[in-house]
């Protein structure tokens, strides 16, 4: 490569000025540098006219139902090689088809229509990967009688509905505390159940449909409305919506999506909003599919229907578990409880629990742990020690 | 000429024959730093034409090869220690023997395909952002925020980027050697020719 003095600035200064808005001293300065030396301007030619020639790959530019694939020309370009004479690009998808058990996504332009097209390589951001969870529900059978009354308790739980009626513009608060439980109704009639310790910011528009989810976790249940979006962010994450039903959870810097009816894309916040080409942008999410997003990308995954069922048992203000680790156990109920509990015995931590439980009702939980696990709960403050019982 | 003409232009009757120029200055310069001088040079020269000489040219490639070899003699002659045999060499070889080659001239898709190994060519970070920029047009900014990595990274990645990109289109055209990744940030002048 060209590697001369010129060269190297002339790349340093056309990086510098694609930017958003190059600065007027960021200009000047380019145009000083540009002067000084005729090479430069002649290097700075040079890589502009390559810059300007890489434009023309827009061509074979995804169509727009396709989510964005930072490592597309790659895979087009592997498909290319592999088939030199015939010079196609994959076209529309036919959106999200089932998991494809195929791990090569990669080979041909079918299997870029599908779901298993996304992942790509390790590192990108915003590839997916499909994962199916084999585990079937186990209840364990000492819990059952847990089971039927939970879910009794269930049934009889008396939903508030709160009907609101919203000024167009101006956003409206809505928020839990620990252990708390909302239910909301917006004008447009979608609803949005508030989880424990949970924040929304609603702003309907009559454009848009926008919610803020500040904090904690909301099932969002969609009245349709072709022409008012419905776009629910949470940090860097957003989901775009007409009329279905998902669920939102932020996680620390991830957030979760799950897609319990219709289709959702899940992208970034600015983007999901101006940009009407959607699906180019974003990530399609269709019922049974929930998508983790971090900082190191989104992953997919496909969940049974139990799963499903499991992941929104909240909504009726229950909490399923299934073969889970008393340490992932106990991290849910203190997501519903002031009172913490922890785990001194690290061999606790792996115990599997399994059961409907109601996750306010703290004390019943305890006394399962205590009569059926065999294990001893000591309280310290807010915090509810768990070892294992000396007696066992 | 405004600069998308002039980049349009440049692409395709000057750096189409980047190869063919580099591979004629080579017989009379056996350092590779000096050819890219002259090829710069020569650049520079065709860049400064005015406006009536610009229009007057016909046949732009020889031009090309009549300003590199004027270039190339200025220097030779400026040279500390002139090379007698590249001034001979330079006076027997005949400019005009320097006809473009078929394969200088692309057509749309194989100008498409050599796009394509381009861009396949470069170190995976470099590509993606590069893919980003391109191909979906997100600024760089937005691509920063989707790599979760800084802005001033993804500017890294582009000005190094197009450097391999201008390499790979109109010097080492087809070559598809994947430079190791941790050259294309951090490690700056050392030429990777060698």
């Amino acid at each position: 490569m060209n590697s001369n003095q010129p060269e190297i600035e002339a790349g340093e200064w056309l990086a510098r000025l694609d930017r958003n808005d190059p600065s007027a001293a960021d200009i000047a300065a380019f145009d000083r540098w540009k002067a000084t030396d005729p090479r430069h301007a002649a290097a700075y030619a040079r890589l502009a006219a390559t810059w300007q020639a890489l434009d023309r790959l827009r061509a074979i530019r995804p169509s727009a139902d396709e989510p964005i694939d930072n490592d597309y020309l790659n895979a087009v370009s592997q498909h290319h090689r592999s088939d030199p004479l015939h010079c196609s690009f994959p076209d529309a998808p036919q959106h999200a088809a089932p998991a494809p058990q195929d791990p090569q996504p990669h080979r041909s332009s079918e299997s870029m229509r599908d779901f298993s097209s996304y992942p790509m390589k390790e590192s990108p951001l915003y590839n997916s990967q499909l994962s199916r969870s084999h585990r079937p529900l186990q209840l364990s059978s000492r819990l059952r009688p847990w089971f039927f009354t939970s879910m009794a308790a269930s049934l009889i739980v008396a939903i508030a509905y709160l009907w609101v009626m919203h000024t167009v513009g101006g956003p409206t608060t809505f928020s839990t505390s620990i252990g708390g439980f909302q239910r909301i109704v917006l004008e447009d009639r979608s609803t949005i159940e508030l989880n424990t310790d949970s924040e929304v910011r609603v702003a309907l528009t009559p454009q848009l449909r926008r919610v803020e989810l500040v904090r904690g976790e909301a099932i969002f249940e969609v009245a349709h409305d072709a022409v008012r979006p419905f776009i629910v962010s949470a940090g860097r994450t957003a989901v775009r919506a007409v009329g279905t039903k998902f669920d939102v959870r932020r996680l620390g810097n991830s957030v979760e999506v799950t897609v319990d009816e219709g289709k959702v894309a899940v992208g970034e916040p600015s983007l999901l909003e101006s940009r009407a080409d959607l699906l180019a942008i974003s990530i399609p999410l269709s019922a049974g599919q929930s998508a983790l997003a971090s900082g190191s990308g989104v992953q997919l995954k496909q969940l049974p229907k139990r799963e499903m069922a499991r992941k929104l048992a909240w909504q009726n203000q229950m909490l399923v578990f299934d073969s889970d680790t008393l340490a992932d156990v106990a991290a849910q109920f203190n997501r519903y409880n002031m009172r913490q509990l922890v785990i001194t015995d690290p061999n606790l931590a792996t115990l599997r629990i399994g059961g409907y439980f109601r996750p306010t009702n703290l004390d019943a939980f305890i006394s399962v742990l205590q009569s059926d696990f065999g294990i001893s709960v000591n309280s310290d403050g807010n915090r509810l020690l768990l070892a294992t019982s000396k007696i066992n | 000429m405004n600069p998308i003409e002039r980049n349009t232009w440049l692409a395709k009757e000057i750096l189409v024959h980047e190869r063919a120029l580099r591979g004629y200055l080579s017989r009379f310069f056996k350092n590779v730093a000096d050819v890219e001088d002259v090829v710069q040079e020569t650049y520079a020269r065709l860049l400064s034409l005015s406006d009536s000489a610009w229009m007057a040219v016909r046949n732009w490639h020889a031009f090309l090869f009549a300003s590199a070899r004027n270039v190339a003699l200025d220097r030779i002659r400026k040279a500390r220690v002139v090379s007698l045999d590249a001034l001979a060499e330079m006076g027997s070889a005949d400019v005009l023997d320097q006809t473009p080659s078929a394969d200088d001239a692309l057509n749309a898709r194989q100008e498409l395909a050599l796009l394509l190994e381009t861009i396949a060519s470069l170190p995976d970070r470099c590509r993606e952002a590069l893919t980003l920029r391109k191909l979906y047009g997100l600024s760089q900014r937005e691509i920063a925020e989707r790599l979760a990595i800084s802005e001033s990274t993804v500017e890294k990645h582009v000005a190094y980027g197009v450097r391999l990109c201008a390499e790979r289109m109109f010097v080492k055209r087809g070559a598809t050697r994947k430079p190791d990744e941790n050259s294309a940030l951090g490690r700056k002048g050392n030429s990777d020719e060698q």
